[in-house]
């Protein structure tokens, strides 16, 4: 079975000349998802599976490195990056794959079969340590957070602070924010911000992604149940039962 | 004011010698611009003064106790002999460096000098009783010799030391002089370079990923890749000319803008909108090199390049309220608070205000759905504008 992959760059002719790069030195290799931004390459990553992802390291939404924190070495994960001496530096000392823009074809070559001859990725450990590393070494940005969420209800903006939310749900294009009131019963509210694009902007210490379509905050679950292979969570308070996809539940691991 | 005859005199000098002068090395101009102005001081004059007396002193010693001699011509001969002497001096001070300064030379070309000075002199003194044979010439040379070799000697020793003297601090003071040169032109380097560190905008980022378009464009046929290159071409290029100078016009900084968007549009395809509009009144005025660069630079990489849908840039300048204003304004994501805050704003404010005085002011801040960087510098007065 051949491999699958995913690309992320946010420009198009980047994203195109990887392509052609790739179909002639993998031509067995899938392209399975083309992505313009961080947050669509993971929402891509979660929909498709791939077993390598090659992302771009500055992009809008989630960068490259926040993307290959989140994939957590359920992939193989490339960096594509321009030419620059403090990366590479970074790159290098951090065991990690990379290939500099503008692509050549040797380099491309050797990276490549380093990469078909790996089994597997890295120990999640380990990887997530690289990755730290390679971060503070790049000095990312800080994240920009969201502290108020503004849904328009009827004639009115109903402004719902982070701190209140219980849960967020992808429907649709809109996102179902299910938040507590001050009277201590809950409500909800839709918001036009797709549930991928919020994902970048609250603290993931305080809210876990743990399905493609659910964030929820993390003090509100109370329990997780196992069926089989499948999880749920249960919330404080609260009948719902939210599914914990195969990819989160590592998320969950008694101390 | 003063129009005595001496002072008039002396004016007339100093326009006469100051041409004489020109022609000097530095040093030695020095030295004579000195020497003159001693020369005209009481001490100086004092010395003169003192110069004839020593040359009377001299005629009286070689007069008194013969009263065959007569004492004026005598007198002549000491008073003409202290000042060239004087002025042999003088000018092997002022001689540095040619070959009539070398100590050796001078000792043989003085000693041989007096020693054929004391002969002629003692020759011609009798020549019109005595007349002249071969005992003359005897007697000038046995009795000469004694006398004048030993004068001589000593003349030529005192004016080698003078010029060994001479040579040494002159070679001292070129020294100094050489090592504040060296300094200066090092710190004006240095300070050169950093200019043009600043200035070296274009960053290797930007650099490899604008190649790496081109070169996928061009492989996959595409016209772009032309269009790519040549705007690459004209960024390289202004940007070189930028680092020559310290300071550009509006209408330049534009032209470097219009190609680096030029070159961002194609890269982020519909993610970017821009427009550049510079007003005529306001094209001349001066900005540090590569500044609008700087502050459309980070519109892109802070504004624009981080936001999912993109945006608009637009870059203008026009005149208001008798300043010109140049504004960029972005409508991506707005600034983050960064753990260095504005590092590069700070100092591109500093270029500003050394070019610009005081008044030149640089500001960044949100309007609604904009970030606007803004410079408000004075119009340029269109009478300096000579050159």
């Amino acid at each position: 079975m051949s491999l699958r992959a995913l690309i992320a760059d946010d420009e198009e002719i980047q994203r195109q000349a990887l392509r052609r790069a790739l179909a002639s030195e993998w031509p067995d290799l899938a392209i399975v998802a083309d992505c313009a931004n961080g947050t669509d390459a993971w929402d891509a990553f979660l929909e498709h599976e791939p077993d390598v992802a090659f992302l771009d390291i500055r992009m809008p939404g989630l960068s490259g490195l926040e993307v290959a924190q989140r994939i957590a070495g359920r992939a193989q994960v490339v960096f594509v990056t321009a030419y620059s001496d403090h990366a590479l530096a970074a790159f290098e000392a951090g065991a990690i794959d990379y290939l500099v823009k503008p692509l050549d074809p040797t380099r491309l070559a050797t990276a490549l079969a380093r990469l078909r001859a790996r089994r597997s990725p890295a120990p999640t450990d380990e990887l997530a340590a690289r990755l730290e590393r390679l971060a503070a070494a790049l000095g990312t940005p800080s994240p920009r957070r969201i502290e108020v969420l503004q849904a328009s209800v009827g004639r009115e903006i109903r402004l719902v602070p982070v701190d209140e939310v219980i849960y967020f749900e992808a429907d649709a294009r809109y996102t179902r924010v299910v938040h507590r009131t001050p009277d201590g019963s809950g409500s909800e509210v839709l918001i036009r911000t797709p549930l991928k694009e919020l994902l970048p902007q609250l603290d993931p210490e305080r809210f876990w992604q743990i399905h493609r379509s659910t964030i929820v905050a993390v003090r509100e679950i109370s329990r997780v149940e196992r069926e089989d292979d499948r999880m749920w969570a249960l919330l404080r308070g609260r009948p719902e039962r939210l599914a914990v996809s195969r990819h989160f539940q590592g998320l969950f691991k008694p101390q | 004011m003063d129009t005595s005859p001496a002072s008039r005199l002396r004016q007339r000098y100093a326009r006469w010698v100051e041409r004489r002068y020109e022609r000097l090395p530095a040093l030695a101009r020095e030295d004579a611009v000195r020497l003159d102005a001693w020369l005209s001081s009481t001490t100086g004059l004092g010395v003169l003064a003192g110069l004839v007396v020593l040359a009377g002193l001299l005629a009286w010693a070689l007069v008194a106790g013969r009263p065959d001699k007569s004492w004026w011509p005598v007198f002549g001969l000491m008073l003409l002999l202290v000042f060239c002497l004087t002025f042999a001096g003088l000018s092997m001070w002022f001689a540095h460096g040619r070959k009539s300064a070398r100590p050796a030379r001078i000792v043989v070309l003085t000693s041989l000098g007096a020693l054929a000075g004391g002969y002629l002199g003692y020759l011609g003194s009798g020549l019109w009783d005595q007349g002249l044979d071969l005992a003359r010439l005897e007697a000038a040379v046995t009795r000469v010799t004694p006398i004048v070799a030993p004068i001589g000697l000593g003349l030529a020793g005192a004016l080698a030391l003078v010029s060994v003297l001479r040579n040494r601090e002159y070679a001292a003071r070129a020294r100094v002089g050489e090592a504040q040169a060296t300094a200066e032109r090092a710190q004006r380097l240095a300070s050169e370079a950093e200019l043009r560190a600043l200035q070296a905008q274009i960053e290797p980022h930007f650099l490899f990923n604008t190649l790496s378009a081109a070169q996928y464009l061009a492989e996959a046929g595409d016209p772009r890749a032309a269009t790519l290159l040549a705007e690459l071409n004209g960024l390289l290029r202004n940007t070189l000319d930028a680092t020559r100078g310290t300071d550009a016009s509006v209408a330049d900084e534009a032209q470097r803008v219009r190609h680096y968007l030029a070159i961002c549009a194609i890269r982020l395809g519909p993610r970017l909108q821009w427009r550049v509009s510079i007003e005529a009144d306001a094209a001349d005025a001066r900005l540090p090199a590569a500044s609008l660069l700087t502050l459309v630079e980070n519109a892109i990489e802070h504004g624009i390049e981080p936001a999912l849908a993109g945006g608009r840039v637009e870059v203008n300048a026009r005149v208001e309220s008798h300043r010109v204003l140049i504004e960029v304004r972005n409508t991506g994501e707005p600034p983050r608070p960064q753990a260095h805050p504005g590092i590069g704003l700070a100092n591109l404010r500093e270029r500003l205000r050394l070019l610009a005085g005081p008044s030149a002011e640089l500001a960044l801040e949100r309007r609604g759905p904009e970030t606007v960087a803004s410079i408000h510098i004075d119009r340029p007065d269109p009478d300096a504008q000579s050159s």
